[in-house]
């Protein structure tokens, strides 16, 4: 038995809401770096998370020697940290070097700290890369391991590289089918929009909002599971539209806006969601809010669909796939958070604690990250 | 409360989605909102890399300085990451031959703190024969023989230390290496005089023997001892996380999570604390939480890609305790036994084998430990409770 009482689900509820903001864990141990190399589109690209530390101690990041690292100092250095992994692994094609190009760099929290998370493409004149040679601070340190999650054709497969085993050869000789491609973006499109604080949060905001119904002003219980659940597809599926619609603009440089005015214009429909549930404002049924604040979700960064740069019928059948796993991702979470509200949804404790409580908890989540995005500033380490 | 099926259905699939949904995804890239975003905070500065990045050091002496400090930062903090920088550095003269004579204690040291315990044997092996004063190389001898439950060799590697060290280096040793197997309340007594006799010399020593004595302590059923034993050297360890981590299993035993969780904060670094913090949310019926446990299984994930994961234990506790897997706790445990033999391994081991119906699996480890005549209330309590289930295996 997970919960005793309604009390508990609701404020798990709350709590797990919290849980999905990133937090800045440092924990202790050996050191990996983690390495992706996916050869299953077109072009090869790869993802490769160094850790903050590990940079330091052989390339040096803190520039002012307090002890803290700061997102200012990782770009400042990040030429340098680029150029360091860039010698540090060895691509090649049929026997061939194959050449590197940086193309998105972010952070990403592992269990014992902050990592520098970048995106390299690939190009190969020989063909599809077939040999990986790493050789990353085992001079250093001989404990270091990387973690190679090598994408194929034909599947995927862990490796570890060491100083005892830096080479490794395989196969991607095997066509990729288009199938193949749209059934792997299902899943990765359920990943985007679970693994997205920023959609989750706007999704559960709408969500809390379907038990009621939204056509009157004044919220009351739904009678009929029926309509509850054309509910829920109306909102997910205009929600799945907008952000198709929006998501090649970035994804096919079509047109190139501010991040910060992207991320910003995010956290005000959260902001305007929330608020919505609190005192109904916006005029229009929840579906139309949803595919109307929807539409700059799909401007947000989509590191996901790296890979997808040419615009060949897989990357159109790919696209597609990575939105009808946004669609499943919404249903997924629609199934965890719905039933809970829909079982008490004739209790003060809902009205109270579920739809105002949570709403409000939000809109103030919201309005915090509209106010760093736009200030450029940092109000919380939410 | 009667809770109605659909509603305990509704509880299951929250609590199972949590376990896979957006939090439990540690690795997702984000942007921070500025600059001035502190994204990590470093640890002392144990050698200037500003120096290191420069180059490996040329000098002998200042290389086995630097290798023996990051060792002695990584037992304190219990960050393995410092071992890996030792061993990088007492690497770069491996093709000398010989091997520099006072890089090889550092080595074996690096080598046993990253459980490759028969090369640190070897290294030892040949340092002694060398320097057979040298009293760290006896003790890490000792500690590896113990760790590997050769009690005999261990006990004779301590007996080298009579009339090389002081009598509180004996007496700990000693009492350490064979606490299982010899008569608890003399060795405490003996122990305990020695502390109490200790001159100011022994200060590094001190808060090894008062861990020592708290176990003899509570093999002797002196429970309250035990506590206030590991809570003095707690206070006087300062950042050493091994006193820590004692008093946290020993509150685990004694049912007193609630003291744990004053002790230990939710985001504390080391793995092996958050495990015990969440045991004791486990024990104190508080619900654990589903980030925390995905945390968990993130960091002993990365450890298994390894040839020679250094958490296999507390792996096997997790999985046993917290995952819900036995038959995985067993695989773990005895894969762990291979490489240690000390009280919590054969602890987690038989536990795993009698939770998961597999005491065939254990049949060796026990006669292993009748052979070695280990005498402890709870090895026996669980040794009779695998007889008693049964008796037809045994």
């Amino acid at each position: 038995m997970f919960f005793k009482t309604r009390l508990e689900v609701l404020t798990a509820i709350v709590l797990w809401t919290f849980c999905l903001l990133p937090t800045a864990t440092f924990a202790h141990k050996p050191s990996d770096s983690y390495l992706t190399l996916d050869t299953t589109g077109p072009t090869a690209w790869m993802r490769w998370d160094i850790a903050l530390r590990d940079l330091e101690y052989a390339v040096g990041i803190d520039q002012n020697g307090d002890r803290s690292i700061s997102w200012g100092e990782v770009q400042q250095r990040y030429p340098l940290i680029v150029a360091f992994a860039q010698r540090k692994i060895g691509l090649s094609a049929s026997g061939s070097v194959c050449t590197t190009t940086p193309r998105e760099h972010q952070l990403a929290d592992h269990t014992d700290g902050t990592y520098a998370a970048m995106i390299f493409d690939v190009h190969c004149a020989a063909g599809m890369v077939d040999e990986l040679r790493y050789d990353l601070l085992f001079e250093r340190d001989p404990t270091h391991r990387g973690l190679l999650n090598l994408r194929l054709p034909e599947g995927e497969q862990l490796h570890t590289l060491s100083p005892e085993q830096r080479e490794i050869a395989f196969d991607t000789s095997a066509p990729v089918s288009p199938m193949t491609s749209f059934v792997k973006r299902i899943a990765e499109g359920m990943k985007h929009i679970l693994s997205g604080p920023d959609h989750v949060l706007f999704l559960i905001t709408l969500l809390l909002a379907t038990v009621p119904v939204r056509s009157t002003r004044v919220p009351h219980p739904v009678p009929q599971i029926k309509s509850l659940m054309k509910e829920l597809l109306l909102i997910t599926g205009a929600f799945t539209l907008a952000h198709g619609l929006t998501l090649p603009i970035t994804l096919f440089d079509l047109m190139t806006l501010p991040g910060r005015w992207v991320e910003s214009a995010i956290a005000l429909s959260i902001l305007l969601a929330a608020v919505n549930n609190l005192y109904p404002f916006l005029p229009g049924r929840s579906w139309a809010i949803a595919f109307t604040l929807g539409l700059f979700h799909g401007l947000g960064f989509a590191s996901d669909l790296a890979g997808l740069t040419l615009s060949t019928e897989t990357a159109l059948l790919a696209l597609a796939g990575f939105n009808l796993g946004i669609e499943f991702g919404q249903l997924a979470l629609a199934m965890v958070l719905v039933p809970p509200l829909y079982l008490y949804r004739n209790t003060h404790l809902y009205r109270i604690l579920a739809l105002r409580g949570v709403s409000a908890v939000i809109a103030i989540i919201a309005l915090v990250w509209l106010f760093e995005r736009g200030f450029d500033t940092r109000l919380t380490t939410l | 409360m009667r809770i109605h099926p659909t509603t305990r259905a509704v509880h299951w699939v929250i609590a199972s989605l949590l376990i896979w949904i957006p939090g439990a995804d540690a690795a997702t890239p984000y942007l921070p909102n500025s600059a001035e975003s502190i994204v990590a905070r470093l640890g002392p500065v144990i050698v200037d890399s500003r120096v290191t990045r420069q180059g490996p050091a040329e000098d002998i002496t200042q290389a086995r300085e630097e290798a023996l400090a990051y060792i002695e930062h990584g037992k304190r903090s219990g960050d393995a990451r410092y071992f890996g920088y030792a061993l990088g550095i007492l690497l770069q003269w491996q093709d000398t031959d010989p091997y520099p004579e006072a890089l090889r204690l550092p080595m074996a040291m690096a080598q046993q703190a990253l459980h490759r315990f028969d090369m640190a044997l070897d290294n030892l092996q040949i340092h002694l024969a060398r320097q057979a004063d040298d009293i760290q190389a006896w003790l890490t001898q000792a500690v590896i023989k113990q760790v590997q439950g050769d009690y005999p060799a261990a006990r004779s590697s301590c007996e080298q230390l009579l009339g090389r060290a002081s009598t509180l280096v004996v007496v700990t040793c000693t009492t350490g290496t064979e606490r299982y197997t010899i008569h608890a309340a003399t060795a405490y007594r003996a122990l305990r005089s020695a502390i109490e006799n200790a001159t100011a010399a022994d200060s590094d020593t001190l808060g090894w023997s008062l861990l020592v004595l708290a176990e003899l302590a509570e093999i002797n059923a002196d429970v309250s001892i035990a506590e206030k034993t590991l809570y003095t050297a707690l206070q006087r360890g300062g950042n050493d996380t091994r006193p820590l981590t004692s008093l946290a299993d020993l509150l685990l035993r004694q049912g007193n999570s609630r003291a744990l969780l004053t002790l230990i904060a939710p985001d504390n670094p080391l793995p092996a604390l958050r495990l015990r913090r969440l045991l004791a949310l486990q024990q104190a019926g508080d619900q654990v939480d589903e980030t925390q446990l995905a945390w968990l299984r993130h960091h002993f994930a990365a450890g298994e890609r390894r040839e020679r994961p250094l958490h296999q234990r507390d792996a096997a506790i997790a999985s046993l305790y917290l995952f819900d897997d036995p038959q995985r706790a067993l695989d773990l445990a005895l894969s762990n036994w291979e490489d240690q033999r000390e009280f919590a391994d054969i602890e987690i081991l038989l536990s795993a084998a009698l939770v998961s119906g597999n005491r065939t699996r254990v049949r060796a480890q026990l006669a292993w430990l009748d052979e070695m005549q280990v005498m402890d209330p709870r090895l026996d309590r669980l040794r009779h409770a695998m007889l008693e289930d049964h008796d037809d295996v045994f």
